[in-house]
């Protein structure tokens, strides 16, 4: 645990013998959330591919899918040493759910309770993925059924007194929608103790439906993607934007041998005949075309989507030996998946304890309110020493200060956001200050105190307006640190 | 009510104007002529983001006119029709002054996709294309406008005003997923402000579950009381089925049924409003015609009442002279009507906006500007568009009411002088009261109704121009007002450091600008609205009651020339003036008037 996480950990316990009975269990609750994998939600409106999405980021298909708008609860998905489901019920309590699957999706059995009454699921499954985050499954936003999209906006303590009970968000996007905005708005918190792009990235979704299911589909969603990224606004609001296939992800990694041999005698129709099946799904499934029967080819649809099929035949015409689990690889490659795991691992995860805290810390912030009536002076107390900590550790600044940068309330250019974004990633000290790996020890201090020197000249600029100045000043700290940290190396 | 079509009666009212010599009739008879050949009808195709809008307009209109991009999406209004050749202009108004520009096709996609230069968009009203093609021939007009989001979203409010002249509306939405909450919430809106509302669903050459989408949206319809059947349609399969010039597979495509629905049941209404213009012009014409046969041929039979005669009908046309000159009494009535009008205006945007500064300083007061100022800039856009919108629509009833205040005049003030003899009396309201009361049962007062005389200038685009100018206000709001910059939300973070007394101070300084500038640029084109409905309604009076002394001067000079002619010429006179109005008697029963329900 980092020195930030004991600190906070310390808090807690302070907490615990501060308050009262049922703030003393809140604050173990907050206690209990430092020792857990970063939480990771995936949001979005309705059918913007997030249990899809789910699926691919595991490796295996559990969340249920449809055409229809299909997720009704938010669902943990919680590494585990067994395969269970459990209910959390509004009340309080909890309790274990029997559950099937099909076609490997799970299907829950609810055993009569009503929806409404479930605050939430939480599966536990083993897996790698789920060790390092734990991902959370939401129902749509802009859901016909508002219950539905309530139960969202509650996780996220949108508009409601529950607190935000996720860390970082991975917010799906299908084409920027002014909900999407007013959702992503609304999710990043302004109070400055919660600084945020810092923890949401957005995800271009659906990507393979993007240019009609042309076999260039993907290139059209990786520009769009840029295209965003160029927007002040977007950037305001998500730190990069990535576009992901799902549906060719998660059907690449449990992609079977009989859907290759399927594809595999698709590829041996008559090339205008076969030209004409791939206009459009009807088309595809019309009966009496291919050797295969419709249901075959109306399975193959479902799996891979048009693109999905196009990529497939594609691929095979160009090298007919390809085996399946090559597929699969590829399939896996198209999708982008993996350039959205690449981005977590290196701007989620490297974070994830600074994240928790700041979780924990707005958590513990809640308690000292909700204790002000009962309690004052405890209150009080609280508060004074959720603001030493906040004020004594560097890691939340620099937080704080990417916010600033990366939603432009600070306006730097575009290398110098590119110095700080480095600067500001937990890593090796050459790796933060820019410099080659094998830099030695002289050049790093001499490089760190140049741009100390700079940052803090630019912080007392007469001219730089406040926010500036202090965002300058927490540049010129990280750096003075470095310095200091390479010179205890030597030394 | 079945009655003979307008087109062949029309036709026999004009060549009747040829043989009496009356060629300053025809110009009017030949617009209604035009308006039955193609029937304007206004479809505004709507709906979110990326649904395929566009692409739909190009399938339908059979040409690539809407660019169509995978991640670029359509910004501006682009109202589609007929041409003899390809063309393009551009619709703006600047600084209180609107401007037609022609434009080249190539420029096009970059005016109206998000990925032009928004500099370029400046003022940026309605962009308005021209092409070859035998749906739109028959006298369509597509719209094809920006997503729109939330209701609250500026862009809906914009298509929503659009939508009050639309025959009808078009939403897109496509197969990937079933209706949403907002999308659902805008076709509420959208039916109360037009009838007629078709629902596409799009793209189902590309989702296996298409036919299961269609059932989903045809429930979320059902439950909200929506009797709307949504086609299904693929504008790529319909492309793949003219490339490879196969019938069955365009049948799939689906977009034949969907331009069927356009061209027939939805042309209908607008057919119906032509036939009944028609109907009224070729009335009003008859009419106009017979008035001098009438008197010639009452003093031809009794030719002691000659000179009283043509006593009456000199009066008769001073009367109409003194009718057209400045002072008359309608002249009056329309200016001071409209006066009244701007006045009414001024004040109403004068006090609204007071209203809203008023309650600006109470939310500045009651919360930081820190943290409330996102809250606030949506609240403050919301209002000004509310208060614009309330003014187009007061703009529109106010002016329908001055209209009908002098339909009343001049039916009370045109003198019977011409009414010799026996025959159906002078109609005024005829044209001026009957021709609109088929529109009179379409929603909202004269813009709504497509007034006659403004409809008929030469487009319905005028119309949409107008109106375009006012969606104009909700988009460009506030980039093109030219305070993007002091609305930012920049420039209040940066004050989040200092004190609240001085952050509110600035808050408050920046919220009141833009309610400034929104004031000044709303107030300049409603007053240029205000002024051009004022123009046409002149200007319509005016030619009708010149077409009304011709008749009477015909009128006079018949008289003359019959009187000092011998007995035998003045037989045969007579005996072809009874023929002639025989044979316009004729045309008048072909034409019954329209009973009021």
């Amino acid at each position: 645990m980092s020195e930030l996480l004991d600190r906070v950990d310390r808090l807690c316990e302070e907490a615990t013998a501060l308050a009262d009975v049922s703030a003393s269990s809140s604050a173990s609750v907050i206690r209990d959330r430092l020792e857990e994998p970063l939480r990771v939600a995936i949001a979005g409106r309705v059918k913007a591919g997030k249990s899809t999405l789910l699926n691919a980021l595991v490796g295996e298909r559990l969340a249920p899918t449809d055409a229809g708008e299909c997720t009704r609860i938010v669902t943990w998905y919680r590494q585990g040493t067994g395969y269970e489901v459990e209910a959390t019920r509004r009340g309080g309590g909890t309790a274990p759910l029997r559950f099937d699957r099909i076609e490997g999706a799970l299907a829950v059995d609810l055993d009569g309770v009503d929806v409404d009454e479930i605050l939430r699921l939480t599966v536990r499954w083993p897996s790698s993925r789920l060790a390092r985050m734990t991902l959370i499954d939401t129902p749509g936003l802009e859901s016909l059924d508002e219950q539905r999209s309530l139960r969202t906006r509650e996780l996220f303590g949108v508009g409601t007194d529950h607190p935000n009970e996720v860390d970082a968000v991975i917010y799906l996007l299908r084409h920027l929608h002014p909900s999407d905005q007013a959702f992503l708005d609304a999710f990043l918190d302004r109070s400055l103790t919660q600084p945020s792009p810092v923890n949401a990235v957005a995800v271009l979704s659906r990507a393979d439906e993007i240019g009609a299911g042309r076999i260039d589909a993907l290139d059209s969603a990786r520009s769009i993607a840029a295209r965003y990224l160029a927007d002040d606004r977007v950037r305001a609001l998500c730190a990069t934007v990535v576009p992901v296939a799902g549906l060719i992800a998660e059907t690449g990694y449990t992609l079977r041998e009989d859907e290759v041999a399927t594809l595999r005698s698709l590829v041996t129709v008559d090339a205008s005949e076969l030209d004409l099946l791939l206009v459009s799904v009807d088309r595809f499934c019309a009966p009496g075309v291919s050797p295969l029967t419709v249901e075959s080819r109306r399975d193959l649809l479902w799996r891979l989507g048009l693109f999905g099929v196009r990529f497939c035949l594609r691929e095979l015409r160009l090298d007919p030996t390809l085996t399946a689990s090559e597929m699969a690889r590829r399939l896996v490659a198209a999708s982008g998946v993996e350039d959205l795991v690449e981005v977590l691992d290196e701007h989620l995860a490297p974070r994830a304890d600074a994240l928790k805290a700041r979780s924990a810390l707005v958590a513990l912030r809640a308690l000292a309110g909700d204790l002000a009536a009962a309690d004052p002076s405890s209150a009080r107390e609280l508060e004074r020493r959720i603001e030493r900590v906040e004020a004594g550790s560097h890691e939340l600044a620099e937080l704080r200060l990417l916010h600033l940068v990366l939603t432009g309330q600070v306006q730097l250019s575009d290398e110098e956001r590119a110095e700080i974004d480095h600067l500001t990633r937990p890593g090796g000290a050459t790796e933060r200050l820019g410099l080659p790996p094998d830099a030695p020890i002289g050049q790093q201090q001499a490089h760190a105190l140049a741009r100390l020197e700079h940052w803090r000249a630019r912080a007392r600029h007469p001219l730089s307006p406040r926010v500036l100045s202090d965002a300058c000043e927490i540049v010129a700290e990280s750096y003075e640190r470095l310095y200091v940290g390479a010179g205890s190396v030597s030394g | 009510m079945a009655s003979e079509p307008a087109a062949p009666i029309l036709s026999d009212v004009m060549t009747a104007c040829q043989g009496l010599g009356r060629a300053d009739l025809l110009r009017r008879l030949r617009f209604a002529e035009a308006r039955l050949s193609r029937p304007s009808t206004l479809v505004c195709v709507v709906g979110e983001y990326k649904q395929g809008k566009s692409m739909l307009v190009n399938a339908l209109v059979g040409s690539d006119v809407c660019p169509v991009d995978d991640g670029v999406a359509t910004v501006a209004f682009t109202a589609v029709s007929v041409a003899d050749a390809p063309s393009a202009r551009v619709r703006r108004s600047l600084e209180g002054t609107s401007t037609v520009e022609e434009i080249d096709l190539d420029d096009v996609a970059d005016l109206v996709s998000e990925r032009g230069d928004p500099e370029a968009r400046t003022g940026l009203d309605l962009v308005e294309i021209g092409v070859p093609s035998e749906v739109l021939s028959k006298g369509l007009t597509l719209v094809d406008t920006p997503g729109v989001g939330g209701l609250l979203d500026r862009h809906a409010t914009a298509t929503l005003r659009f939508l009050r002249v639309a025959d009808a509306v078009l939403f897109v939405t496509d197969a990937s997923q079933e209706l949403t909450a907002s999308e659902v919430e805008f076709l509420q809106s959208a039916r109360d402000c037009c009838a007629d509302v078709i629902v596409a669903v799009t793209k189902i050459d590309l989702y296996p579950a298409w036919a299961k989408i269609v059932d989903l949206d045809r429930e979320h319809l059902d439950d909200r009381g929506l009797d709307l059947d949504p086609i299904a349609v693929s504008a790529a399969t319909h492309r793949e089925a003219q490339d490879r010039r196969l019938a069955d597979l365009d049948t799939e495509s689906g977009i034949p049924r969907l331009r069927n629905h356009l061209v027939h049941s939805v042309m209908e209404g607008a057919r119906e409003r032509a036939e009944e213009h028609a109907r009224a012009e070729s009335r009003w014409t008859v009419q106009r015609l017979r008035e001098p046969l009438l008197a010639e041929l009452t003093a031809l039979e009794d030719p002691e009442r000659l000179g009283e005669a043509v006593e009456r009908l000199r009066a008769a046309e001073q009367r109409f002279a003194a009718l057209q000159a400045g002072g008359a009494r309608w002249s009056t009535v329309l200016n001071d009507g409209f006066t009244d009008l701007r006045a009414d205006v001024d004040h109403r945007l004068r006090s609204g906006i007071r209203a809203i500064l008023a309650e600006l300083d109470e939310r500045v007061d009651a919360a930081d500007p820190a943290e409330s100022w996102d809250e606030l800039h949506r609240w403050l856009q919301e209002r000004l568009v509310t208060l614009v919108d309330e003014l187009l629509a007061s703009v529109d009833a106010q002016s329908a009411a001055v209209n009908e205040q002098i339909a009343a005049l001049l039916l009370v003030e045109v003198p019977p002088a011409l009414q010799l003899g026996g025959g159906p009396a002078l109609g005024v309201d005829d044209v001026w009261g009957a021709s609109d009361r088929s529109l009179k049962a379409r929603k909202g007062g004269l813009l709504a109704s497509g007034l006659t005389a403004l409809r008929g200038g030469s487009s319905g685009t005028i119309l949409l121009g107008m109106v375009a100018r006012f969606a104009g206000i909700a988009l460009a709001t506030p980039v093109s007002l030219g305070v993007a910059v002091a609305f930012g939300v920049k420039q209040v973070a940066d004050v989040r450091q200092q004190e609240l007394s001085r952050r509110r101070q600035e808050a408050r300084a920046v919220a009141r600008r833009f309610v400034e500038e929104v004031s000044i640029e709303a107030g300049n084109r409603l007053h240029r609205l205000v002024q051009e409905l004022h123009r046409g309604l002149r200007d319509d009076y005016s030619t009708r009651l010149q077409e009304m002394t011709r008749s009477a001067a015909a009128a006079v000079a018949g008289l003359r020339a019959s009187s000092e002619t011998d007995l035998q010429t003045r037989r045969d006179r007579a005996m072809r003036l009874r023929a002639w109005l025989d044979h316009l008697d004729g045309l008048l029963d072909r034409l019954p008037a329209e009973v009021e329900p």
